[in-house]
Parts: C-alpha cells; sequence; structure tokens
C-alpha cells in the first residue's frame, strides 16, 4: 500500500538508511525563553512585518546566537532530524554571509535569513537526501496502520474504567500520560502539550513552529490516536485491576 | 485517505480537529451521520474528549513543555561560528 501524505509525498520511499535519530526526551529543556506564546514567538518568514530589527549585524559570528536558535527550530520542524538541520542552518547563515548585499532591507534580516534556509531546504530535498526524520514516518505509518483499507477501525476502542477521582491515582495518570507522550516523535509531543495543557491557539501554534495549521491538524490528530492508544493499554483497560 | 463517510479514518480525524477549529457544515454534518452509525467512533470521541479535559486540568509544570531539542548542540554553535569567521576571513569574501 502506498500512502500519501499532506505534503503530496510519498511515506514508503522515504528515508529508511538514516542515522539521524532524536535524542529527544532526554535532553534537558533549553526551550522556555522562547516558547511559543511568549511575546517575542517566531512569525511566519511571509510576514514582513517581523518583530526584530531591520538590520544584518556587523559581526556575522553574532548571528549565530541572535537567530540559530530560531532558525533551528524552523529547520527542525520540516527535516525532522537535528544533525540535517544543524548543517542546513549552517549553510544558510554563509550563503548569507557571501549575499549580504543582496539584502535589502525590505524585511527583517531573520525574515531574509529564513527565505535563504527555505531555499536550502528545498535543495537538500531535491539532491534526494531524506526529508524526514525515521520516527515521523515510522509514527505516520503506524497510525495509518490503525485504520484498515477501507478505513474501519483495526481495533476499536475498548471500554475504559472512569478517569481518576482521588489524589494519588491523578498523578499515576498524569506519568502515564507523560510516559505515552515520550514514545511520540517530540515535535509531536511538544505540540500536543502546548495545545492541550496550555491552552495555545492552533494558529498561532502553527505559525510559531512555521508549519500550516493543516499539518498541525494532522500531527495533532495522530497525537491524540496514538496517546488513546498507548493510555488504553497503560491504564484504562477495565480488567487491569 | 478515504475520504468516505463511513470512514472511520477520516471521522477520527473530524473528531480531533474539530478540538483545534471550529468544523465546517459539511464536515459537522458527515461526522455526525457516521457516529449515528459507528459505536467504535462514538467512544473514541467520548474518551478523547475525556483525555482533553483532564489534560487541561494537570497543573502547570505537570508535563513537560518540551520533549524536542530546541537548540543546537554548544559542539554545532562553535562549529558555525568558526565557519563563518573562516569565510569572513577568506580573501575575497
Amino acid at each position: 500500500m502506498k500512502l500519501v501524505n499532506r505534503a503530496g509525498r510519498t511515506t514508503t520511499e522515504r528515508a529508511r538508511h538514516r542515522r539521524c535519530a532524536e535524542t529527544g526526551s532526554s535532553v534537558p529543556s533549553r526551550a522556555n525563553d522562547d516558547r511559543p506564546g511568549g511575546d517575542r514567538a517566531p512569525r511566519a518568514p511571509d510576514d514582513t512585518h517581523a518583530p526584530d530589527e531591520v538590520t544584518a549585524a556587523a559581526d556575522p559570528a553574532s548571528w549565530v546566537d541572535e537567530h540559530g536558535g530560531y532558525l533551528f527550530r524552523f529547520a527542525l520542524h520540516r527535516v525532522g532530524c537535528v544533525e540535517t538541520a544543524e548543517d542546513l542552518v549552517q549553510e544558510t547563515f554563509l550563503a548569507a554571509l557571501r549575499s549580504a548585499r543582496s539584502f535589502e532591507g525590505r524585511s527583517s534580516f531573520r525574515t531574509w535569513l529564513t527565505g535563504v534556509l527555505r531555499h536550502k531546504i528545498v535543495d537538500r530535498m531535491r539532491q534526494g537526501q531524506p526529508a524526514a526524520d525515521g520516527t515521523i514516518d515510522a509514527f505516520e505509518r503506524w497510525s495509518e496502520g490503525l485504520f484498515k483499507d477501507n478505513g474501519k477501525w483495526r481495533r476499536g476502542p475498548q471500554a475504559w474504567r472512569p478517569l481518576p477521582g482521588n489524589d494519588d491515582e491523578r498523578t499515576e495518570l498524569t506519568k502515564a500520560i507523560e510516559n505515552c507522550l515520550g514514545k511520540l516523535p517530540p515535535q509531536t509531543a511538544e505540540m500536543f502539550v502546548l495545545r492541550e495543557q496550555h491552552d495555545v491557539p492552533a494558529d498561532r501554534l502553527a505559525d510559531s513552529l512555521g508549519i500550516t495549521t493543516a499539518h498541525l491538524w494532522v500531527r495533532l490528530h495522530r497525537a491524540r490516536l496514538a496517546l488513546r492508544k498507548c493510555l488504553e493499554s497503560s491504564w484504562f483497560q477495565e480488567d487491569r485491576r | 485517505m478515504s475520504h468516505s463517510p463511513r470512514s472511520c479514518r477520516r471521522a477520527t480525524f473530524l473528531i480531533s480537529t474539530s478540538l483545534d477549529r471550529p468544523l465546517t457544515r459539511r464536515e459537522r454534518l458527515g461526522l455526525r451521520i457516521h457516529l449515528i452509525v459507528c459505536p467504535a467512533c462514538r467512544r473514541y470521541r467520548k474518551q478523547v474528549r475525556r483525555l482533553r479535559a483532564f489534560i487541561a486540568g494537570i497543573p502547570r509544570g505537570g508535563l513537560p513543555v518540551s520533549f524536542l531539542k530546541t537548540q543546537f548542540s554548544p559542539e554545532a554553535r562553535d562549529r558555525m561560528i568558526a565557519a563563518l569567521q573562516a569565510a569572513e576571513d577568506a580573501p575575497g569574501g
């Protein structure tokens, strides 16, 4: 069976021989100062009213700290692979250095850099290098596999025992949720938590992650399918105790 | 992806998406018809809603915000700075 995702790419022919695994939950978070919902949330690259300075810093080495994190996340959400994203950001800076004169100040410097990065990402995909990390592909295939070819459930949801009434059980279920989220691709888990626990509006979340809202809906959908399924076996099954 | 109104794959997507944006009339209607005949998807909707309510009630900090590596490594940072400086110093650069 051949699956075509929303971007029109077939998932069967992508990325097998790659060793670019996410390190995910074991990495301590440094995201807190720059997460979606902050008042300096990164803007969509097309947005000409981006909030940062409309100047290129004199010292290119300072670009790394100033714009590197933003560009890295932008790339990571598209290529799904830390090493590839780092490479792309470096290539972007070098290309920017070579052609800094073509930056005309009509948009912010960051917006311009993001445009350069976009081209790098497209080039990379054209070269036939894997566009997405194996974990995302595998996850996509897994969630598709919950349904038969005719769209019906392979095994429908089972009956659940009630939600916990006391604090101990609540803590236990929260742990189970965290555990199940840890099995998702990290980007997917992150967007799920921001959406569901922090109630970040979907359009703002998509904007800050640099993906389309349509893509976000699909990813959240897969996260819900997976979380429900995982919790069913780890916590909710009625005959568990 | 099957878009048949009989498709549970489609119905679960709509159930999920209804939590993120209002469905169109057409989507709402299609979903409603599916749910009338599909107990499995009715159960799915109920469980997903229960999960959402539970998760929304978890105190801040109860779940990690980030499962994602959101910053490149210090090594990558040093590499980038070195590469930029080298390119800058290169003749004709």
